[in-house]
């Protein structure tokens, strides 16, 4: 039987995250290809309809990832992006979105080979799950 | 220690009548905004009230209830340094109406906000069916029903955002009046501000007399209440089952709202839809003709009205934790869809994860407009 192979979106900040995503790519840190990277200036500008959004459109599982407490580069987007990603927890959750589907780290900009190791865990674990919707034809 | 008066005439109605014609007539407020009966349909509608004679039509004891009156008293007070008002409103109108004060969207400072026991209500197309034709006769009826049943959600024609509301007894407010228990049909006023205390004080006198301590007179209904209460709690359960194995996945939900035509009139109806323009209305969503073709040949099918999940979702996040139950979004769906246990059951949840309930005190801050450091550490990493 063919392996799943689950697709990722994963919003990174372009501050932290992206840098190590940057970085784990020079350093030829091997992480597999199921994520698709959107850059966004702050995990704080994150809109929870983007998350929505993915799922929607068939998205496995959504990565939020972007700067340290503290390190945020606009002082406070990583905090409020924790309180909407606990709501979406909260509301996801009640649809049968698991919260593993939906994950926030803190992934800092020298992270290289965190940010794959992140990947690899992920992609693994959401390979496990299963697809998130696959009777879903009908829904947009 | 809040005082409480009595007031007792022919009937509730008219006690309810006579209370608000002293206030009005104190000149402490310049107008009332009560459900009021129109004499040439006996439609019932919010209305604000100038001139004492009309308060005879006031009828904000009846199972209609037409609109979520937060939205409305928004309007009112837009603006600071109004005539001072005052508004009949039941008790989940008052919590949406503190939801809209903390978003800047309502003032409290020059309004006096009158509450009461609810009986609950009958949805718009049940009233207008069932109750309008039928007058204030009806409304009397209903209400002494009411009293021998303690407010028991069960009978017929009660909405079911009613039937499973476990805070139909105001608790903020300026002044609240309580008929729950009330055999005799005597109505019990009650201060619960500074504010209501001060105008209870000066226009208290032949109409009603002081009666003493507020938590003597309504401590005798109180283990009535909390039985009413908990029954209520009890449907709540027994629904929110039903729901969350009937909606446990989106394809599910979908289903849930296959008949949805993307009117948007539950959000319309909703008090804590609280947007100035909602991004459904905007052209984040007038896709391009080709966007449609290609979500089509993706999957083979494209159903349309396209973003109706995404829609309600959206809205469940923005509004979910203002949720005050009040039922009004299944009210305005015109497919019947259930809108309105849905929402409660996803908002409360919410709520209950951020410690937050909706309409309890001005001061609780909305959970997404704060935030600290350390908070949620669960929420963040890998496990
Ligand atoms: S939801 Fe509760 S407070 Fe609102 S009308 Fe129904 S019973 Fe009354
Ligand atoms: S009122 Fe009913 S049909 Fe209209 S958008 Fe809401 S759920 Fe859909
Ligand atoms: S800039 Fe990285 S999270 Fe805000």
């Amino acid at each position: 039987m063919e392996t799943f192979e689950p697709t990722i979106i994963a919003f990174v900040c372009n501050w932290c995250t992206y840098t190590a995503a940057d970085l784990a790519g020079t350093s030829r840190q091997k992480y597999p290809k199921n994520v698709r990277l959107i850059k966004v200036m702050c995990t704080g500008m994150v809109d929870p309809k983007y998350v929505l959004k993915a799922f929607l459109q068939g998205a496995d599982a959504v990565l939020i990832s972007g700067c340290h407490p503290g390190d945020c580069h606009y002082i406070n987007g990583n905090y409020k992006a924790r309180r909407r990603t606990k709501l979406l927890h909260e509301i996801l959750s009640r649809f049968g979105i698991d919260k593993k589907r939906l994950r926030l780290t803190w992934i800092g900009a020298s992270d290289g080979i965190e940010f794959a190791a992140t990947i690899r865990k992920m992609v693994e674990e959401i390979r496990e799950a299963g697809p998130l919707q696959s009777d879903l034809k009908m829904v947009i | 220690m809040d005082k409480a008066y009595t007031l007792r005439k022919e009937n509730l109605l008219d006690s309810f009548r006579a209370f608000l014609k002293s206030l009005l007539g104190s000149g402490e407020v310049s107008g009332v905004l009560v459900p009021l009966r129109s004499v040439n349909n006996q439609a019932i509608m919010p209305a604000l009230v100038s001139d004492l004679s009309l308060l005879d039509q006031a009828d904000p004891l009846s199972p209609s209830f037409q609109l979520n009156g937060a939205k409305l008293v928004s309007r009112l007070t837009r603006r600071e340094g109004e005539e001072k008002i005052a508004a009949v409103l039941r008790p989940c109108e008052v919590r949406a109406f503190v939801e809209l004060v903390k978003i800047h969207q309502a003032r409290w400072d020059n309004i006096v906000i009158i509450s009461h026991d609810c009986a609950g209500a009958f949805s718009n197309r049940d009233f207008n069916q069932l109750a309008k034709d039928k007058g204030e006769g009806f409304t009397l009826e209903f209400i002494k029903k009411k009293i021998a049943d303690n407010f028991d959600m069960e009978s017929p024609n009660i909405s079911t955002a009613c039937q499973i509301c476990d805070k139909p007894f105001p608790e903020l407010s300026d002044i609240t009046l309580h008929y729950f228990g009330a055999e005799n049909q005597e109505l019990v006023i009650v201060s619960q501000s500074e504010k209501g205390a001060g105008i209870l004080g000066k226009i208290a006198g032949d109409t009603f007399k002081d009666a003493g301590s507020s938590s003597d007179i309504l401590q005798k209904t109180m283990d009535d209440k909390n039985i009413c209460i908990s029954k209520r709690k009890e449907k709540q359960k027994a629904i929110f089952e039903q729901l969350a194995a009937q909606t446990s996945s989106i394809a599910e939900l979908s289903n849930y709202f296959s008949s949805c035509v993307n009117c948007y009139n539950c959000r319309v109806a909703c008090p804590v839809c609280f947007c100035k323009e909602c991004v459904f209305n905007t052209d984040v969503v007038d896709y391009d003709p080709f966007q449609y073709s290609a979500w089509s040949k993706a999957r083979g099918v494209l159903k349309m009205p396209v973003d109706t999940v995404f829609f309600h979702m959206t809205r469940m996040i923005h509004m979910g934790l203002s949720c005050v139950g009040c039922g009004q979004c299944s009210n305005a769906c015109p497919n019947d869809i259930p809108i309105a246990e849905l929402f409660k059951m996803a908002g409360l949840q919410a709520q209950k994860a951020f410690d937050y309930v909706p309409g309890k005190d001005v001061a609780d801050a909305p959970p997404l407009s704060v935030f600290y450091e350390n908070e949620f550490k669960d929420v963040t990493g890998l496990h």
